[in-house]
């Protein structure tokens, strides 16, 4: 009797005792690298502008209708130099995409797509710039996507898509429609009066400028943000390409800002000083 | 209370008979052959009584020849008769064997329980009450006080510190060797080897031990010794919906064997698959070997191994926000789904073996040498997200809550999401590995060897927080009995601890690197290659999982002291004085060569050194059998911890200017009253200490930097009275009540020396923080409990008791509590009360019950062999029965302040709620 008690009891405990293990933390999940299958764009950013066809100041439009687009996006804020901001671009156009969050590359970098689910946001046209809000503040002043509710706008897809740059001479600049778009423009160099700034200083201001090789006179501004991880990085001189994302104009003259310094290709010879 | 009993001995009646004789004996327990110490030992019908000393020996003079019968009594074992002739002027009385009761037993499995309750029940695990040095909790039931047992046992779960004092108040022994932590000042966990944690002595606040000078707060003697131990077996298994869930018990002493041998060995595992906090997992086993070897009749000689390893999924604390919105009190934003299963980041992994060996000498029948030597060493880590330029991935970081919204739609429809949406209100780990498996940079200069690479490197990691400890203790004590008025206490001791600090790659979760640059410095210092480096030997080091990351570096301190104890002992009065000198030394040794601090953060800092002294003196005043006063009053200076004074250790070796010895005065008087129905004890205190130091830090994400607070010149006092009292009111029906009624307060502004990891400059040095009159918080300072009892003599017992809880406060900020705080404020606004109150929580009702039934099941199975006993034991326990899930037990401002707005609620605090009702339900086997 004792025996069996005692015998059952030791079992007992050290069966249950021995075969049960504590998990400690689950499988890694599958790789994901796909477009989601549930969600379609039904419009495009071209039409999207035409929900705001003037011209004002930051005149808003909060799109009531169930509108979604699919873009890729051009410019991320891995470098800095832009902030609570993206640059997205479909074959239509490009937009940018404000966002009330930092470090938005690490989940929407350059090349990844984005399904944006725009009821509810708001289209601020800036004398024909256009950007998605997501509210407007008590100064008046458009905000971006509350970092918690990214998920409820924004629906992720495939990673790595490559954009290549539209070439673009600097005769047809400004363009307006090519706004937040990524381009290319070839055979310029930085004017001798800029030759050692770096892209952002306090002393010569946030501009360095290009000027056009093949057509005399004409220049474009690349514009740089302080917080840029390039800002005390001088200017290269020579001759070359640039890659850029096309913001706007100010009088006429083409503004421009870069993803990388690496895209900036001025290294030929200046054949045109 | 044992001194008394001790040395109140003989009472004789001096009467002339022609024939006396003097007996003597000795009186020692059945099953471990320990003498038994304060045994009365009377003849009935005469005044003719004894006690035993600490050898179990009595001695009865002047006893006239006859036939008697002698009766021996004592609190554990009971009564015990004997039958006696007396005809020859020395009798000497055979060895009396006394055997422990049923019922005694009962109470020690009971202990046993409730100390295991209290560490399971807690919201805290016992790595947090290691973290806040609660060391109370942790060894409640260390004392035979009244007070202190009941209320340890039923105040423990409401983070009740007894008189408000730390860890650092109480020293901790076993098997005569210190068990506190030099930089810490707390002790290693104990992993629930409760089973062979019974021998132990408590010595509460300033009275005196005989095993060391102690503390403010008292002292902790465990002897768990294999010779120490009860002879037999027992298994167990427990069954729990708290922090554990299952718990296997097996623990088996030999007693004392032919040739001097006692050996024992415990095992225990303790597991749960989610713990009572959704997210939260238990898996830790404990061991115990012993082997004890006497050689000849005076010397034993013990050898112990232990330790715990341990790993659980903790839970965090969170804002009242997230726990509104989440809908539970126990929300624990700390796990999230990864491809459909929980996993938790906080989860803490301990694993510190310790060994003693330890000898004991008889000199003689009245002095005794103790000798004790320990090592022990391990690690223990604690994992969290970390990350580098990416934005704070957890659910309830406050850009990610609700209220950071400022638009009422947006902000209804973030809450609506985190209310319905897991991903939302839990880390979303699938994403993190989304994320991770896309990051790509070009890193130039890997590893400072001139390559330029293109890389996988991960935006997030789990990065454990690793302590590894190496710790070396010896210990002496020497006990004397001069003669039967003075005896004396000594001891010498000596420690030695090293701590590394460091971090610790734990999971790339995704990627294949993790780029060991201090993306801090990167946003402070744009384009500057040395300054972001944390260890400018490996620039731009890619690491993987195992490799040592951010900062290393080790702490070590030496401590020796030396002290002294004579006490007198007699009829009504005894007295004690006590002292104590010590002396600390401590550095800081830097294994990396932070980029922002290259002269600074390598290799040995300046050598601190503290010489401190303590004085200790009281004395013990007994009316009768049943009352007694006492009155204690102590001085103490104490060097302030390593920890405490370096202003930013991760970083470099910096001390804080001006370091001084803390000093403390206290003072306590009590009463005690014991009679066969009312056991009831009564004590106030008065503690006040001064010029302490302490190091609070965080990080401030407006700076992009950990912010330190180094504190000097913090003052507490520390006033109250505590008592208890029990009435045994019918049979087996008793009743309990017990208080605690307290002020902690501060009593000074201390000075702050405020630093940044990423800045060489110091950034406040001397600010006054106004923290005069604040509460000292997160304790109940008051606390009251009223028991019922009923214990039948069929084994069976029931209890339940309900207890009261108020005057708890939370911490205070010390940034919300400066001049950059209030300036611009108009005085005594709403705005300026909202910055400077300290909030208070509410009281809260909590009431448990218990039960128990033991069964011997020698009575129902006569075939079993009558050599042992044996015994199946069902315990129950139910903790907070009512369901209380509102009872904050720990609430903490954020570190941080917003200056700008002013507003105390854009960082708001963090709180910890006790449980809820929870059960244990135990069987076990018991072989005696």
């Amino acid at each position: 009797m004792k025996k069996y008690i005692l015998n059952s009891f030791l079992s007992i405990v050290f069966l249950v005792g021995i075969s049960s293990c504590v998990k400690d933390h689950p499988a890694e999940p599958p790789v994901l690298n796909g477009d989601p299958t549930n969600i379609t764009a039904n419009t495009t950013i071209k039409a999207l502008r035409t929900l705001s066809p003037k011209n004002y100041v930051n005149e808003t439009v909060i799109i009531t209708q169930n509108l979604i687009i699919s873009a890729v996006v051009v410019g991320d804020d891995r470098s800095g130099n832009l902030y609570k901001q993206l640059a997205i671009q479909d074959s239509t156009g490009g937009i940018i995409l404000l966002l009330g969050g930092t470090y938005i590359y690490t989940q929407y970098p350059v090349g990844r797509r984005l399904f944006v689910k725009l009821q509810g946001m708001i289209l601020v046209n800036n004398y024909g710039i256009y950007s998605l809000a997501s509210y407007i503040d008590n100064t008046n002043t458009p905000q971006g996507i509350p970092s918690d509710l990214f998920g409820r706008y924004i629906v992720p897809g495939a990673w790595g898509i490559t954009i290549m740059p539209k070439v673009v001479s600097l005769s047809k600049l400004p363009n307006d429609s090519l706004q937040a778009e990524l381009i290319e423009i070839d055979n310029v160099q930085v004017i001798s009066a800029n030759l050692t700034h770096p892209y952002y200083s306090l002393k010569y201001g946030a501009g360095i400028t290009l000027e056009s090789c093949a057509i005399p006179g004409k220049t474009a501004e690349i514009y740089s943000s302080k917080y840029a991880n390039f800002a005390n990085s001088v200017v290269p001189s020579g001759n070359g390409s640039v890659v850029a994302l096309y913001l706007s104009d100010y009088y006429n003259i083409p503004q421009l800002t870069v993803r990388d310094t690496s895209e900036i290709s001025l290294f030929g010879a200046r054949p045109c000083d | 209370m044992k001194n008394i009993l001790l040395l109140s001995l003989l009472l004789i009646t001096a009467q002339l008979f022609a024939q006396t004789s003097t007996i003597k004996g000795v009186v020692k327990d059945d099953l471990t052959g320990k003498p038994v110490i304060a045994a009365t030992v009377s003849i009935p019908g005469t005044n003719f009584t004894a006690a035993t000393d600490v050898s179990g020996n009595y001695v009865i003079a002047n006893v006239p020849y006859g036939k008697y019968t002698l009766e021996i009594k004592d609190d554990t074992h009971g009564l015990y008769t004997q039958q006696l002739e007396i005809t020859s002027p020395e009798t000497a009385v055979n060895q009396v064997a006394m055997q422990m009761p049923q019922e005694e037993l009962k109470k020690e499995e009971e202990a046993e329980r409730q100390l295991e309750e209290n560490s399971s029940t807690s919201t805290l695990t016992e790595t947090d009450l290691q973290d806040i040095g609660n060391q109370s909790a942790m060894y409640a039931g260390a004392q035979r006080d009244l007070f202190s047992s009941t209320a340890a046992f039923t105040f423990g779960r409401a983070s009740f510190k007894s008189r408000g004092y730390g860890g650092d108040f109480e020293s901790v022994y076993l098997n005569g060797v210190p068990l506190n932590d030099l930089a810490s000042g707390s002790t290693p966990s104990i992993g629930g080897l409760y089973s062979i944690m019974r021998q132990r002595t408590g010595i509460m606040g300033l009275s005196p031990s005989e095993n060391s000078f102690g503390d403010v707060g008292g002292s902790y003697t465990f002897d768990n010794r294999a010779s120490a131990q009860r002879k037999g077996l027992r298994v167990s298994y427990s069954v729990a919906d708290r922090n554990f869930r299952n718990r296997i018990l097996a623990s088996y002493s030999t007693g004392i064997l032919k040739g001097g041998w006692a050996i024992t060995a415990s095992f225990i595992r303790r597991w749960a698959q989610q713990g009572y906090v959704q997210g939260t997992f238990y898996d830790g086993y404990s061991y115990y070997f012993a082997i004890d070897k006497k050689f000849g009749t005076n010397n034993t000689l013990s050898l112990s191994t232990y330790g715990n390893p341990t790993k659980n999924g903790r839970a965090v604390a969170t804002t009242m926000e997230a726990y509104n919105l989440a809908g539970s009190n126990y929300y624990n934003p700390g796990w999230g789904y990864q491809n459909g299963q929980m996993r938790n980041a906080n989860i803490s992994n301990v694993f510190r073996p310790s060994f003693t060996l330890n000898d004991e000498w008889k000199i003689n029948d009245k002095s005794k040498l103790m000798l004790a030597a320990g090592f022990s060493f391990g690690k223990r880590k604690s994992s969290a997200l970390d990350w580098n330029n990416a934005q704070d991935p957890l659910p309830d970081y406050y850009r990610n809550m609700p209220s950071y919204t400022r638009d009422t739609l947006l902000k209804a429809y973030a809450e609506q999401q985190f209310k319905n949406d897991v991903n939302v209100r839990q880390i979303n780990w699938d994403n993190i590995y989304n994320m991770n498996r896309n990051s790509y940079d070009s890193i130039v200069n890997v590893d400072g060897k001139g390559q330029n690479m293109r890389i996988n490197d991960s935006h997030y990691i789990i990065g454990n927080s690793v302590t590894a400890q190496k710790s070396f203790n010896f210990n002496t004590t020497y006990n004397a009995d001069f003669t039967t008025h003075v005896s004396l206490s000594a001891g010498l001791t000596y420690q030695f601890e090293q701590v590394e600090s460091y971090k610790e790659v734990a999971d790339l979760l995704g990627g294949q690197y993790y780029l060991d640059v201090n993306q801090y410095a990167q946003l402070t210092y744009p384009g500057n290659d040395s300054v972001v480096q944390n260890n400018l030997t490996t620039p731009n080091h890619l690491v993987k999982v195992g490799d040592k990351y951010s900062y290393d570096y080790s702490t070590t301190t030496h401590h020796g002291n030396i002290w002294v104890q004579p006490e007198f002992h007699y009829k009504k009065l005894s007295f004690f004085f006590a002292g104590q000198l010590s002396t600390t030394a401590f550095w800081r040794n830097g294994l990396f060569l932070n980029g922002l601090f290259p002269t600074s953060s390598l290799g040995p800092s300046s050598t601190q050194t503290f010489l401190d002294y303590a004085f200790k003196g009281g004395l013990n005043y007994k009316f009768d059998k049943r009352n007694y006063i006492f009155i204690n009053a102590g001085y103490f200076t104490k060097a302030p911890s390593i920890n405490d004074v370096l202003t930013s250790p991760d970083t470099r070796n910096q001390i804080v200017s001006g370091l001084k010895s803390e000093q403390i005065y206290t003072a306590e008087a009590g009463y005690r009253y014991r009679s066969a129905m009312i056991n009831a004890t009564a004590t106030f205190y008065f503690t006040q200490q001064n010029n302490q130091t302490q190091t609070l830090r965080f990080y401030d994400d407006d700076l992009y930097t950990n912010v330190n607070y180094t504190l000097t010149g913090i003052n507490t006092m520390r006033i109250g009275g505590e008592g208890a009292i029990e009435v045994k009111i019918y049979k087996g029906f008793s009743a309990t009540a017990v208080a605690s009624v307290g002020r902690y307060i501060y009593t000074s502004r201390p000075s702050a020396t405020i630093t940044e990891d990423n800045s060489a400059t110091v950034v406040g040095s001397n600010e006054t923080v106004y923290w005069k009159g604040y509460s000292l918080p997160n304790m109940p300072q008051l606390a009251t409990a009223f028991g019922l009892s009923y214990r039948s003599p069929q084994f069976w017992n029931v209890s339940a008791n309900i207890n009261y809880y108020d005057w708890m406060w939370i911490s205070v900020n010390p940034a919300q509590r400066s001049n950059d705080a209030i300036v611009n404020v108009v005085p005594n606004s709403t705005t300026w009360n909202s910055i400077l109150d300290q909030k208070r929580l509410n009281g809260q009702f909590v009431m448990n019950f218990s039960a128990g039934y033991s069964w011997l099941l020698n009575n129902d199975f006569k075939s079993i062999n009558r050599k042992h006993r044996y015994y199946l034991a069902f315990n129950l326990s139910a903790t907070n029965i009512t369901n209380n899930t509102d009872f904050i037990t720990n609430g903490r401002e954020q570190l941080r302040f917003d200056f700008r707005a002013k507003n105390p609620n854009t960082y708001p605090p963090k709180y910890t709620y006790m449980y809820g009702a929870t059960y244990m339900f135990t069987v076990a086997f018991r072989m005696n």
